[in-house]
């Protein structure tokens, strides 16, 4: 290898295999005690302290479920470890560095303008098949024809990479692109994706996605033509009040709020029944320990104390909470009524889902679901609508979202059901597909290389 | 060893090497031909043998293969039995514990006690069925571990009431708020349960559907849950009365009248579901032939001379050391016929991909294990392979037999991952992923104990050798990555999150690093062998760490009893691993009896070390 | 180099990245479902008819135990109204012990405000033998938001005066919308008829079943004596 490796070239240093070591190494340390952590925290926690952070303070606690499963008392000690943010920045560098000093391009005449030929075309042809519109839908349809599609521009990558850079290395080039675009990919999945869900009961109609990791506080007050108006305050403000204990002011909003408390995660209690009467009783939330990425299918229900004021009168310290048994606080200001609400953040769609029916199958004998399935229609505002149905691992693929069968909901006084869907939007979901068509056709490449080599030496060494 | 002298051959010593030609050509086909007649008469004589008529004379095995349907899928009464009393008791059959004065000390089949249970016979109550660990549930009934592990209903019944009280207590509490007494006394609450569900027959849905848009339905109407009351369901088929009286002749101790009920009952069912009632009978008899059982002990035949070809080998002439390696590898590959063949037995009863759960994971891993070491044994004829696979798949299928006790080994699919296709893509591809990179590893591990402690990993094998875990990680590295990519594009079909941090996930994408470092490690010439074998046994961890660790932690901080067991052993194994690794690096490969230099030989010059394949 | 460095921002960029402040917007209701439009109609089972009030949507797959499903177009947004038709041979264990079962459920319902929260008929004449009526408010257990129900039984009796057999007509949902269908939950038990008979004209001055009218300690106006406005 013929390479400018002078110690005063920086990316000699940055491209050095022992520093890929060293980061890979530390990546699966990272992953280890990210897994550890879902025992005591939910997965988004873990998600953006652990993997989308530049560094984490790692409690020695985590280790506590694999070595010490009895031990109640928590020790008060952590240490610093690099954030999934860091190790994959570097990681990328340090790829990109390797590529820059250590992969020549061996190519000369003909065979490097083949090549070159080869790699261009190739990726033309991949970016011709995600930025048509109709193609790209397909792909999105099926799987397979999306990796029939694909598989002309691979093999002209994978053929100019080996004619480029030569027989050893050309399939390392082509499983390293692959790599930077599923990292690519995981960025803008982090970027752009959004991802929330949708209730529906049966021979109901709904527009609204709901995250159940963030919860926001709503004035609500009717507006022209049966809307309403909602003035939304999102849940940073609400954590920074409730630190500070700053009020949150805003034009758009009829009065002055104050957090006195957030619970990331709450359990009511009754404390009384006002007059007598049951739609008057009164809560108390009491904050309990978040719900771990281990226990799976529950989520967090917050609630907050809050205080309005508004013309220099206090309407005093009340609840707003998640749990819909609150009922919202009720007041009038400037001569309109408002409600308030604490929920989770909502998305508003411009159309409406409903629910025809909703079926649960299961195995004979037993509670073990067979198939989830919704009979849905989609209904724009011109009045426009399309049937669908939904069920397990088919999705309904509706304006850039895709709408999945994800549990059901049951009334327990009426047994009414409904359906949760699971509405994901993603622009980049394609690219862990392409990715992963590039990285096995490099690892297979490589790895037949190897095993013809290891079989000729095998033979050479005349062993039978 | 005695010196031939080259030019002196008499006529007796030409008959004597045509003789031991002759006995090393028919060593290995004599073993393999003797064995394969035993695996074949099995097939023929399983009937009997596990599901045994010499018990009155009852035919219990035409009884087991009555076909019901029980936990959404259709099976003979024979695995229902082996489950029932597994998950009572943790046997498979009524061990001495569960018999009753005057049966001998000859251990039954479960059907047996299964029968006595549908007719209500007081034996049912008499049997020592219920495990009982936990002392202080046995405290609960005035008893003590003294008492024995194994008691019956008769001896459980005085106590119920306080059981069902201690258990709705305990059940009111989030579940990692329980304590070990609590989990234990839900679990014999539910194992009572259990029983009375049967008893009464609520359990199994006995009754085949008798037209279209028809299911099976238990005798019992689940409404009342008591036989007091018919299934209304039931009221208009015919099997509902040849059940009675196949019950009824059994409960009134009539051999000849069960036995002809039996077949008049199977004939009806037969009838009406012909498809399920065929692979009910055949499961019956893959219970009976019990193919895992035998594998196992194929495997450590196949380890065992393995092992004594490697010891012995340079005490063996080259003709008989290539015997001995024949010999070793012939019963592996029987080993992995009758595994191969259970595995597709399975497959069909399931009408799946081979891999559905935890259980059928441990069987498929040790499969694809034996079949990368033959494939490595006929290229490299090292007979290290050959051993690994020996090793691994004893385990596996081990581990498999403990994680039986969970239940049906063949239940049905939750409705997300009720998929063949990603079943048979994502799953498959992972697992083979785990299997090389555990292969890897102990082969690893091999090199490093035969290297250390014996003589027999020469310059060439040793070469040899780290050329194959070089090999195996490759496929590990490209399975294990094309698998985790292929779960995160189901993921994204499933529920539109391509990658969401889970731990499962987060344990397939340790095992695609590890890989990745090993081979970067390799290719940029920063370790040499030492050093490879000690990140592929590194490796062992890990991927033990993805297959049981992520799933005994979804179960939380507060578990008890078995997993806490799991939990602890997975930690052992870590240790050992890491034990072999540490050894490996502190001592220098020079002082590695393999490795070390020889002195001159200065006595008689000794044959150059023969190769096992000369 | 550079494109390296600009891909490690790329990364790091979004971990600190701007997040929004207050918004306010407007939002329209969702279009509401397509029923379709019903007249009142006679549905029958096990010998018996009874008539169907227009408007009510009978559901197509019953699950086991029912022998008609309803639902009521329009009513609760949070929880549709929903009529169920059951049947049990005999008398079910008798009135009081479903009341007092369906009470148990309701645990918001306290032992003191029984008069308010649970409100039940006296023996109303049936054609078939006799009817009564309970309703229950409060807060079923599990419920989001506050829930009544509202059943008529109706106890068909053999010619020794024995009950024959009860079928329940149980109306769910929320307060308004028993407000609004609890009448014509009643006259449906009412016309519950042999089969091949006409029904009963109701407007006839025959007696109202509407439970609310006979409740002893009922006013004459359900709608507003039992909830203080706030």
């Amino acid at each position: 290898m013929a390479l400018p490796r002078s110690p005063y070239n920086p990316l000699t240093h940055l491209a050095s295999l022992r520093l890929t070591l060293v980061l890979l190494s530390l990546s699966i340390v990272l992953i280890f005690v990210g897994t550890l952590a879902q025992v005591d925290h939910g997965i988004w926690w873990v998600v953006e302290h652990y993997f989308r952070s530049l560094y984490v303070w790692v409690p020695l606690d985590v280790f506590r479920p694999v070595f010490w499963p009895g031990r109640e008392t928590p020790w008060d000690v952590s240490f610093i470890f690099p954030g999934g943010f860091l190790l994959l920045g570097l990681l990328v560098v340090n790829l990109i560095a390797a590529h820059a000093v250590r992969y020549k391009v061996r190519a000369a005449g003909g065979t490097l303008v083949v090549g070159g030929v080869c790699l261009l075309v190739g990726a033309g042809l991949y970016a011709l098949t995600v930025a048509l519109p109709t193609l790209a839908d397909m792909i999105q349809q099926d799987v397979m024809l999306m990796l029939g599609i694909w598989a002309l521009p691979t093999a002209l990558v994978t053929a100019g990479a080996y004619l480029l850079f030569g027989g050893r290395k050309g399939g390392i080039v082509v499983i390293h692109l692959g790599l930077i675009l599923l990292l690519l990919g995981e960025f803008v999945t982090g970027l752009a994706a959004d991802e929330g869900r949708m209730q529906i009961t049966e021979r109901g109609s709904s527009n609204v996605i709901m995250d159940v990791r963030e919860v926001e506080l709503a004035f609500i007050t009717p507006a022209a033509d049966g809307r309403e108006r909602h003035v939304v305050v999102p849940e940073h403000l609400l954590e920074r009040s409730a630190k500070t204990g700053e009020p949150i002011e805003h034009p758009d909003l009829p009065v002055s709020v104050s957090v006195d408390g957030l619970m990331d995660n709450s359990e009511l209690r009754t404390t009384g029944f006002a007059g007598g009467d049951l739609r008057t009783v009164d809560f108390a939330a009491q904050e309990i320990d978040t719900v771990s990425g281990t226990q799976a299918d529950r989520s967090d229900m917050p609630s907050a104390y809050i205080t309005l004021r508004g013309g220099g009168e206090t309407l005093g310290r009340q609840l707003v909470s998640v749990f819909e048994v609150v009922r919202p606080i009720a007041f009038e200001a400037n001569g309109r009524p408002w409600r308030v609400v604490l929920r989770f953040k909502r998305t508003y769609l411009p159309y409406a889902i409903q629910l025809h029916d909703f079926r649960n199958d299961t195995f004979t004998g037993t509670q073990v679901a067979r198939n989830f399935s919704s009979d849905l229609r989609v209904v724009e505002p011109g009045g426009s609508a399309r049937e669908a149905y939904v069920k397990m691992n088919q999705p309904l693929r509706y304006d850039g979202k895709a709408f999945f069968q994800a549990g059901y909901l049951q009334h327990p006084l009426n047994r009414n059901t409904g359906t949760i869907l699971q509405v994901a939007e993603n622009p980049g979901s394609w690219i862990p597909y392409l990715s992963c068509v590039i990285v096995t056709v490099g690892l297979c490449g490589q790895f037949g290389a190897s095993l013809f080599r290891y079989g000729k030496r095998t033979a050479a060494q005349g062993v039978r | 060893m005695s010196k031939t002298l080259p030019n002196t051959k008499s006529a007796e010593q030409d008959v004597a090497h045509a003789l031991s030609r002759v006995l090393q050509a028919a060593l290995p086909m004599a073993l393999c031909v003797l064995l394969a007649l035993w695996l074949l008469g099995s097939v023929f004589t399983a009937r009997g043998a596990g599901t045994a008529e010499g018990f009155g004379t009852f035919d219990y095995a035409a009884f087991g293969a009555v076909p019901v349907s029980e936990d959404g899928r259709v099976k003979p009464l024979d695995t229902l039995a082996r489950n029932t009393l597994l998950q009572l008791s943790g046997k498979q059959s009524l061990v001495e514990e569960m018999l009753l004065p005057g049966e001998g000390d000859e251990g039954r089949p479960a059907i047996v006690w299964l029968a006595e249970v549908f007719a209500q016979r007081p034996e049912a109550r008499q049997r020592a069925v219920f495990r009982i660990d936990d002392p202080d549930v046995l405290g609960l009934m005035g008893l003590t571990v003294e008492d024995g592990k194994y008691f019956s209903m008769d001896q459980i019944a005085p106590h119920l009431k306080a059981i069902e009280d201690q258990a709705q207590l305990a059940l009111d509490l989030p579940d990692d708020e329980r304590t070990r007494f609590q989990e234990h006394v839900i679990g014999l609450r539910s194992s009572v349960g259990l029983l009375f569900e049967l008893q009464v027959g609520l359990r199994p849905h006995v009754l085949p559907p008798t037209a279209e848009g028809e299911d099976w339905v238990p005798l019992a109407n689940p409404g009342t849950g008591t036989l007091a009351e018919l299934n209304p369901a039931a009221m208009d088929r015919e099997t509902a009365v040849s059940w009675a009286e196949l019950v009824s002749a059994y409960r009134a101790d009539d051999p000849g009248a069960f036995n002809s009920r039996v077949k008049a009952h199977r004939r009806l069912v037969d009838g009406e579901v012909p498809d399920k009632a065929g692979k009910a009978s055949f499961e019956q008899r893959f219970n009976a032939y019990r193919p895992f059982v035998k594998s196992i002990v194929l495997y450590l035949l196949a380890g065992l001379m393995g092992l004594l070809g490697l010891l012995f080998r340079p005490m063996l002439s080259p003709g008989w050391a290539r015997s001995v390696w024949r010999s070793g590898v012939g019963v592996l590959v029987l080993a992995l016929v009758v595994h191969t063949a259970a595995l597709v037995v399975r497959m069909w009863l399931q009408g799946r991909p081979p891999v559905t759960n935890l259980y059928s994971s441990a069987v498929f891993i040790g499969w694809a294990v034996v079949v990368f070491a033959v494939v490595m044994e006929v290229i490299s004829r090292l007979g290290i392979a050959s051993l690994a696979a020996s090793i691994v798949g004893v385990a596996t299928l081990f581990i498999a037999h403990n994680l039986a006790k969970d239940g049906d080994t063949m239940g049905v699919m939750q409705a997300v991952l009720d998929s063949n296709f990603w079943l048979g893509t994502h799953v498959i591809t992972v697992t083979l992923g785990y299997a090389a990179t555990f292969f890897a590893g102990f082969l690893a591990l091999l090199y490093i104990l035969l290297g250390m402690a014996t003589p027999v990993l020469d310059k060439k094998s040793a070469r040899l050798l780290s050329g194959m875990v070089y090999a195996v990680v490759c496929f590990a590295l490209l399975f294990s990555f094309v698998g985790t990519v292929l779960g995160g594009i189901w993921a994204d079909q499933s529920w539109g999150r391509f990658w969401g941090w889970d731990p499962k996930e987060n344990g397939a994408i340790m095992i695609v690093l590890m890989n990745a470092i090993i081979l970067h490690a390799r290719w940029g010439h920063l370790v040499r062998d030492r050093g490879l074998m000690c990140m592929a046994v590194l490796g062992n961890i890990i991927t033990a760490w993805s297959w049981f660790g992520t799933n005994l932690l979804e179960v939380g901080l507060h578990s008890y009893g078995f997993t806490e067991g799991a939990m602890t052993k997975l930690l052992v194994f870590a240790a050992a691993n890491l034990v072999v690794i540490g050894i490996a690096l502190a001592v220098p490969t020079r002082m590695w009896w393999s490795f070390r230099p020889k002195p001159r030989p200065t006595g008689e010059p000794r044959s150059p070390k023969p190769h096992p394949a000369g | 180099m550079r494109l390296s460095l600009a891909l490690l921002l790329m990364l790091v960029l979004p971990a600190c990245g701007e997040r929004g402040g207050v918004v306010a917007y407007e939002v329209a209701a969702p279009a509401a479902y397509d029923w379709p439009e019903t007249e009142a109609r006679d549905d029958a089972a096990e010998g018996l008819v009874w008539t169907v009030p227009a408007g009510w949507v009978a559901m197509e797959d019953v699950s086991d135990g029912l022998i008609a499903d309803y639902r009521l177009p329009g009513s609760g947004e949070a929880l549709p109204g929903r009529v169920t038709v059951s049947m049990i041979m005999g008398d079910a264990s008798g009135f009081d012990a479903n009341v007092e079962r369906w009470r148990d459920q309701f645990f918001f319902a306290l032992p003191e405000d029984t008069a308010r929260t649970v409100r039940v008929s006296p023996v109303l004449p049936h054609l078939l033998g006799t009817m009564r009526t309970a309703e229950l408010h409060g807060q079923h257990q599990g419920a989001a938001v506050p829930t009544s129900m509202l059943t008529a039984v109706v106890t068909i009796l053999d010619r020794d005066g024995r009950a024959f057999a009860t079928w329940f007509f149980k109306l769910a949902g929320d307060e308004a919308t028993i407000r609004a269908a609890g009448r014509a939950l009643g006259e449906m038990a009412f016309s519950l008829r042999p089969e091949g008979m006409d029904a009963i004209d109701l407007s006839g001055g025959t007696p109202d079943p509407a439970p609310d009218n006979n409740a002893p300690d009922a006013g004459n106006d359900p709608g507003t004596d039992d909830a203080p406005q706030p």
